[in-house]
C-alpha cells in the first residue's frame, strides 16, 4: 500500500488487459454507436455516408423490427416466468434434502455445460416429424395428427419450441444459483420458526422468500439479459423462420448486417439491443439500492 | 426436514423431480438408441431398441465430421484464450486491489463498463476491425476478441486480491524482493483458487461460443466444434443415425468433464454469477 511514485509497476500489470479490452471491446462499441448514423455497403470504407438518424427512422418504420422486438419481449416474458417459478420450486425441493437429492441435482445441472448449438441441434432432431421423438411419442399417446407436425416449421409452434428448449437449457443454472442462495440462509431462523409452530409453507412464505430477495434479483436480471440476447438457439433451430415467426433482435441484426450487407442498419438494431440491456441493468441497480436501504 | 412434510407434498415433490430428471436423461437415451439403429429402423419403429446395434456409426461420424480437427481447433483456441485472460486479468486485478494511483477507481469502472456492452453490439465493427487487420479466417480473430472479455475476470481477481493482506507484500518489499517476484512468487500462488474459478467459467463460455467463430472462421479447416456440428447437420440430411451419433460425439466430452469436476464447476459458476 504505497504511493507508487517510486515504481510504475502497476502500469505494466494493467497494460495488457487495458490494451486488449480497449482495442477489441471499447473501440468497436464506440464505432458501433457512430456507424449507426451511417450508411455503407460494408465492403469499401469509401462508401460510408453520414445519414444522421435515418437508420433509426427506417428502423421504427420497419415492420420486421417491431416483429423481432415483439418476439423478443414475448420470449423474455415467457422464459423468465417459467425459469423463475420452476427454478424456485426445484431449489426449495432440493434444499429440503429429499433422498437422492444429489443425484437429481447432478442430472439437473448437466445442460449447463452443453453448448446451445448442440442442444439446438439435438432438439431439432427430436422435433423432426415422423422420425423424431416428440411427434411420434405424442401420437402414440393418442394425440391425433401430431406425428407429422412440423414443430419448427409452423408459425404457431416455432417460437414456443425455442422457448421450451431455452428453459430446458437454462433451468439448471437458475436452480444452481437459487439453491446456493437458499443454503446461505441461517438455519437458526428456520429452526426458531419451527419451534414456534410455523408451518413449512409459512416459513417459506415469510422467512425464506424475503431473505432470498437479493439472490432472486440477480437471477432475474441474468435471465432477462441473457434471454434478450438470444441468438444461438434461433440460428440453429429455425434461423428466424418460418417467415420471421421466430426472429428476435440479435438474429434480425445478424441477417441485416452480414447476410443482407447492411452494416449501418445492423448497428442501429444493435444499439436498440444495447439500450434495452442497459435499462434492465439500471432497473436492477435501482431495485438493489432500494433493497439495501430497506435492510 | 423433507420427512416432516405432509405425504401429499412429498409425493408431488418426487413427481416433479422425476419429471425433470426424465426430461433431461431421455434425450441422451434417445440419442444412443437412434445412433445405433439403421435409418430404416428409425422411421419404422422410433421407440424400439436397435435390433443389431451398429457401433461403427461413431467411427463413421468421427471421421466424416472431421472431429479430430474440430476438437483440436476448439481446445487450442479455448486453452490459449483462457490462459491469456488469466494472466492479464490476475495482473490487472492485483494492480487495482494493491496499488494506490490516481484514477484507480475510474479505471476499475471503465473495466466494468464492458459488462453492459453485449457482444451483439460490437459484432459488426469488430468484424470490420479484424478485416482491416487481415485477421478474418485466422484463429487470432477469435482469440483476440476473447482476450478482450476481461470485465468479469478483473472484477473477480480484484475482489480476491483485496482479501489478501497488504502487509504480506510490504514485508517482502522490506526484504528487498522485486515487485515482479512479489507478484509471481507470492501473489499468484495465493490466487490459485481464483484462477481455477475464472478458468472454469471462461472455459465453458469460450468452448461453447458460437457467434464469434460464426463470423470469423469461414474456412473449413478452422472450424470449432460448434461450427462443425452446425455444418455437419446441414450436409447429411438423409442419415439420421450418423447425425445423432455426431451429436453424441459433441456432447460426451463436456459431459464427462462435468461429471469429473462437478464440484469445481458448480462452485465456479455460483461464485461467478452471485459475486459479480
Amino acid at each position: 500500500m504505497r504511493r507508487s511514485g517510486r515504481t510504475k509497476f502497476h502500469i505494466w500489470l494493467l497494460l495488457p488487459a487495458f490494451t486488449f479490452y480497449t482495442v477489441f471491446w471499447i473501440v468497436p462499441a464506440v464505432v458501433a454507436f457512430l456507424s449507426s448514423f451511417t450508411q455503407w455497403n460494408g465492403v469499401s470504407l469509401a462508401s460510408i455516408r453520414w445519414v444522421g438518424l435515418a437508420n433509426y427512422v427506417e428502423l421504427f418504420d420497419d415492420r420486421w423490427f417491431w416483429n423481432a422486438l415483439r418476439n423478443n419481449l414475448l420470449f423474455v416474458a415467457v422464459v423468465l416466468c417459467a425459469i423463475i417459478v420452476l427454478g424456485m420450486t426445484y431449489a426449495l425441493i432440493l434444499n429440503a434434502r429429499p433422498r437422492g437429492h444429489s443425484v437429481f441435482s447432478t442430472i439437473f445441472f448437466i445442460p449447463i455445460v452443453l453448448s446451445s448449438v448442440v442442444i439446438g441441434l439435438l432438439f431439432t432432431q427430436m422435433l423432426s416429424p415422423t422420425v423424431g421423438l416428440v411427434g411420434p411419442a405424442l401420437s402414440a399417446l393418442g394425440v391425433p395428427g401430431v406425428a407429422e407436425h412440423q414443430w419448427l416449421g409452423s408459425r404457431d409452434t416455432a417460437l414456443p419450441m425455442i422457448m421450451m428448449v431455452y428453459v430446458w437449457q437454462q433451468l439448471g443454472f437458475a436452480i444452481l444459483l437459487l439453491l446456493a442462495g437458499l443454503q446461505t440462509i441461517p438455519n437458526d431462523y428456520i429452526e426458531a420458526a419451527r419451534v414456534d409452530g410455523a408451518s413449512a409453507w409459512n416459513i417459506t412464505r415469510h422467512i425464506t422468500l424475503p431473505l432470498m430477495r437479493p439472490v432472486l434479483t440477480v437471477v432475474i436480471v441474468l435471465v432477462t439479459t441473457n434471454a434478450f440476447l438470444l441468438f444461438d438457439l434461433v440460428v440453429v433451430m429455425t434461423n428466424g423462420g418460418p417467415f420471421h415467426a421466430s426472429e428476435v433482435l440479435s438474429v434480425f441484426m445478424y441477417s441485416e448486417a452480414f447476410l443482407k450487407g447492411n452494416p449501418g442498419y445492423g448497428t442501429a438494431i444493435a444499439m436498440m439491443l444495447f439500450v434495452i440491456v442497459l435499462c434492465v441493468s439500471v432497473i436492477q441497480l435501482a431495485l438493489s439500492g432500494r433493497g439495501q436501504k430497506a435492510a | 426436514m423433507f420427512k416432516s412434510l405432509p405425504l401429499a407434498v412429498r409425493i408431488a415433490a418426487y413427481f416433479l423431480l422425476l419429471a425433470l430428471a426424465v426430461s433431461i436423461v431421455l434425450p441422451f437415451l434417445w440419442m444412443i438408441a437412434t445412433a445405433l439403429k439403421t435409418t430404416a429402423e428409425i422411421s419404422q419403429s422410433p421407440f424400439s431398441l436397435p435390433a443389431a446395434p451398429n457401433f461403427g456409426v461413431f467411427i463413421d461420424a468421427w471421421q466424416q465430421g472431421n472431429f479430430t480437427r474440430l476438437y483440436l481447433n476448439s481446445l487450442g483456441i479455448t486453452a490459449l484464450s483462457v490462459t491469456g485472460l488469466i494472466a492479464f486479468c490476475s495482473a490487472a486485478g492485483y494492480a487495482l486491489a494493491h496499488f494506490q494511483f490516481r484514477g484507480r477507481e475510474a479505471l476499475f469502472l471503465y473495466f466494468l463498463a464492458g459488462m453492459m456492452i453485449p457482444p451483439q453490439v460490437i459484432l459488426v465493427p469488430s468484424f470490420k476491425i479484424m478485416a482491416t487487420l487481415g485477421l478474418v479466417n485466422t484463429y487470432w480473430a477469435v482469440i483476440l476478441t476473447y482476450f478482450a472479455w476481461v470485465p468479469f475476470a478483473i472484477f473477480f481477481f480484484r475482489a480476491y486480491f483485496a482479501g489478501i493482506p497488504r502487509e504480506l507484500a510490504e514485508a517482502a518489499r522490506v526484504e528487498g524482493v522485486s515487485e515482479w517476484n512479489i507478484f509471481t512468487r507470492i501473489m499468484l500462488p495465493l490466487a490459485k483458487p481464483a484462477m481455477a474459478t475464472v478458468g472454469i467459467v471462461y472455459f465453458i463460455w469460450i468452448f461453447n461460443d458460437f457467434m464469434w467463430p460464426l463470423i470469423y472462421l469461414n474456412d473449413q479447416s478452422l472450424r470449432t466444434v460448434t461450427l462443425g456440428m452446425m455444418a455437419f447437420q446441414g450436409s447429411h440430411a438423409a442419415l439420421m443415425n450418423l447425425k445423432v451419433a455426431a451429436l453424441l460425439l459433441a456432447t460426451a466430452p463436456p459431459l464427462i468433464v462435468f461429471l469429473l469436476f462437478r464440484r469445481q464447476i458448480q462452485n465456479g459458476l455460483i461464485e461467478g454469477a452471485l459475486k459479480a
